[in-house]
């Protein structure tokens, strides 16, 4: 294989790993994120508190943490998963699920209270309400999807602790910077790492143009 | 036989944790009634509206629309039959049609009858060339017209109005009692208008309800409320200069654009007003608005008259003068101004005045 095939491998496989964790956290952190933010319950602030304090998790921490759960004689460890691109997937997804549900609480929360009343006194029913409110939360909805997407992609610690860096498997572009830069090969470093950040802006500019879409979806 | 209320408020009473927004509240209002909630910040009257609106359920008693009891299950149905405006617009971030069109769209209406009529409730409100137009982008008095538009399109039985009249200009203001007296014409629906201006409401609504600290002070037919208030001085300064009057003609001139109209107060006194008005009006001529000389001064403005001083009342720095011109007119000078005129009870005046320092209601 040449580089440059590797090189689009590994960027392939990035998108693909990061782009199934920061799915996977979208389908449980948006219905939580919506959760704490129109509902209030007892230990909601709790809750609420645990999700931002886990945002600034270091990677290397939670690498190290879910390479327990998943090593042979951790809890999951019968699931054989570590050193896999599951694990890589469930570790990113793990990392940015906070993330996902802080912002969407954070926007529900802000949107809510008037938007809510608006849609009432205008003859809504309360799920016609809380419709509107996640109409109108859509673009903190995107930023989140958009911050955990970045952050999973450009993570190291989990891809590392849990993934191993193993070449046509798990090797990632933030494993792959790491490993050329040690190497002593800066120059194919610094090209992954533009690969890495044409990748992120192309994505949040995709993200955008996607977001004014269903806007005018909705709204149809 | 005693007509059912559209809706009935029966010893409603909100509490926000440990305080008491509202006060054993029972109040009637009836189809086609314009009732207005008048009282300072802090009395509860936007409490009130949302009580009204099915917005805030009462810690205590009883909300009823046309004789039944609102409960949890019949709240939906409610809402879909009162409407409300609130003090600060609140639109949905796209279009303006979009915004008119929600009510409508969501209780099923057709698309080519939503069409209709959102066009026609924008035309209603001068906002129809702005139809396609991000509603957020607005200023603050087109936003104000298109939540107006926004309750106006679904039909309501009751409308319910915070502050309307706050981020709208003179021509906005106008529209808002256009737009009231036009539901008082068609008979059947209420509304209800909060509001911490007393003299808005003084052409504007039958009822009025004066709201205190969460109780009601005084509640009954607005002219009798509003002239038991003035009475009573409860509202400052403001009673002051306030005057019913009848325009007896239209088109008397232009000042700074707008139409003058000359307003007939009293038996024997005209001013020069900024009205397009017809009709029976109130005018409020700001004390601090007016020039006292000894003689008549060359200026600009459209109203001087002479009169006698009756009263000369001193506060501080400042002076309340009372000059007899057919009607008791209070002016506000300083008391240098006073001592360098030497002004005294019995003497002769003129008051000078522009046509667009008169507030017209």
């Amino acid at each position: 294989m040449t580089v440059e095939q590797e090189i689009v491998a590994i960027t392939l496989r990035s998108l693909a790993i990061s782009g199934l964790a920061a799915l996977l956290a979208t389908v449980i952190g948006i219905p939580v994120g919506v959760l704490l933010g129109l509902k209030r319950f007892r230990g909601r602030d709790s809750l609420t508190g645990l999700f931002r304090g886990l945002m600034s998790m270091p990677t290397v921490a939670l690498g190290l943490i879910l390479y327990l759960v998943f090593s042979r004689n951790g809890p999951l460890g019968f699931m054989r998963l570590l050193y896999t691109p599951t694990a890589l997937i469930v570790g990113q997804a793990v990392l940015v699920l906070p993330i996902m549900v802080s912002i969407t609480t954070e926007t529900i929360e802000n949107v809510s209270p008037a938007i809510r009343d608006l849609a009432l006194t205008l003859g809504a029913d309360e799920r016609g309400a809380a419709a509107s409110v996640l109409r109108e939360s859509l673009g903190g909805i995107v930023l989140a999807l958009s911050a955990s997407f970045s952050r999973a992609i450009s993570e190291l610690g989990v891809a590392l602790m849990v993934g191993g860096n193993l070449e046509g498997i798990t090797r990632v572009l933030t494993t792959s910077i790491a490993l050329e830069t040690t190497r002593g090969e800066i120059a194919l470093g610094l090209g992954l790492t533009f690969v890495l950040l044409a990748l992120m802006i192309t994505f949040n500019l995709l993200l955008n143009i996607a977001e004014k879409r269903v806007r005018w979806w909705l709204w149809r | 036989m005693v007509a059912l209320a559209v809706i009935n408020l029966t010893g409603v009473t909100v509490e926000f944790d440990s305080t008491r927004a509202l006060d054993h509240i029972d109040l009637r209002v009836e189809p086609g009634e314009v009732l207005s909630i008048i009282g300072p910040n802090g009395a509860g009257k936007t409490t009130l509206l949302r009580v009204m609106a099915g917005l805030q359920r009462p810690s205590s008693g009883l909300l009823s629309f046309r004789g039944r009891a609102v409960t949890d299950t019949e709240l939906p149905e409610f809402r879909r039959r009162v409407t409300m405006v609130f003090q600060k617009p609140i639109l949905f971030g796209t279009t303006v049609f979009n915004n008119v069109a929600y009510g409508l769209r969501i209780r099923g209406v057709p698309e080519t009858e939503v069409k209709q009529r959102v066009t026609a409730a924008l035309e209603e409100v001068g906002m129809h060339g702005l139809a396609g137009r991000q509603a957020r982008t607005l200023s603050g008095g087109e936003q104000k017209r298109v939540a107006l538009a926004m309750a106006r399109v679904t039909q309501p039985d009751v409308i319910l109005l915070d502050e309307p009249t706050a981020y709208l200009d003179r021509d906005g203001v106008a529209l808002v009692d256009d737009i009231v007296q036009c539901f008082r014409r068609e008979g059947h629906v209420a509304v209800a208008i909060a509001t911490h201006d007393i003299l808005r409401v003084a052409h504007l609504s039958d009822q009025t309800l004066i709201l205190d600290a969460g109780r009601i002070r005084a509640k009954g037919p607005t002219r009798e409320v509003i002239r038991e208030e003035l009475e009573s001085l409860a509202f400052g300064d403001l009673t002051s200069n306030l005057f019913h009057g009848t325009v007896v003609e239209n088109g008397t001139g232009i000042e700074g654009g707008y139409r003058l109209s000359r307003v007939r107060v009293g038996h024997a006194v005209s001013i020069d007003v900024v009205t397009d008005r017809s009709g029976d009006v109130t005018v409020r001529i700001p004390p601090e608005d007016i020039i006292v000389s000894r003689e008549p001064v060359l200026s600009s403005a459209r109203n001087s008259l002479r009169g006698t001083v009756t009263e000369i009342e001193a506060e501080n720095s400042t002076v309340l003068l009372t000059v007899d011109i057919g009607i008791p007119l209070v002016a506000l000078i300083t008391k240098s101004s006073l001592e360098r005129l030497k002004i005294s009870q019995g003497d002769s005046v003129c008051v000078t005045f522009k046509a667009s320092s008169v507030r017209v209601y």
